[in-house]
């Protein structure tokens, strides 16, 4: 590590490319849900369930890259960004499932769950940066 | 904790991305470390010390 530019760059990085994941996650997630329903065909319906993942290892491996290397601080943000993303979605998933069994709501859709830490580790890492004077 | 970090590195004339470069973390930590916002682990307490020559209570107060 020296000085400013690895941290920063690599951060910058992962924004770029964790949006990007993101973004990609919703494209391939949105035709693979209106497709699913018009094909009978076993393995097509396998491939057309399993694309979606395909992003979201993207944007697991971009997490990975932007983390390590980091120096302690920056460990300890991104621990405390996974720990609040992390313990937020589990908590809201659990309230919702709480909710459709008691209420009757709408089962809660899983498939929401990684792109929701996604997003929350996101907006945890700029507050925490923020905070720590990043 | 208070410390004297951002004085001694005054002292020496480095700009914060030096003292980044010698201490082998980000600006960014310096910079948090300077304004009290983030306590160093014990192993980077010990490299401040060092690369200082002081020892570590005389520039880190817990008691602050």
């Amino acid at each position: 590590m020296s000085g400013t530019a690895p941290s920063q760059s690599r951060l910058k990085r992962f924004r770029r490319t964790g949006t990007l994941a993101l973004l990609l996650y919703v494209a391939v997630l949105v035709p693979s849900i209106l497709l699913f329903s018009s094909v009978s065909q076993q393995g097509v319906r396998l491939a057309l369930a399993a694309l979606p993942v395909l992003p979201m290892a993207w944007w697991g491996y971009e997490f990975v890259r932007m983390t390590r290397g980091g120096d302690e601080m920056q460990r300890e943000i991104q621990f405390r960004a996974i720990m609040i993303s992390a313990g937020g979605v589990v908590f809201a998933a659990s309230l919702w499932g709480i909710f459709s069994f008691i209420m009757g709501w709408p089962e809660p859709p899983l498939f929401l769950l990684l792109p929701a830490a996604a997003l929350t580790h996101t907006a945890a890492m700029a507050v925490l940066n923020r905070r720590y004077g990043g | 904790m208070k410390n004297i970090l951002r004085q001694l590195r005054a002292e020496m004339g480095w700009t914060q991305g030096a003292l980044a470069e010698k201490l082998d973390v980000s600006r960014q930590t310096v910079n948090a470390l300077e304004a009290g916002r983030y306590d160093p682990s014990l192993p980077l307490a010990f490299r401040i010390a060092r690369l200082f020559g002081r020892p570590i209570e005389e520039i880190f107060d817990d008691e602050a």
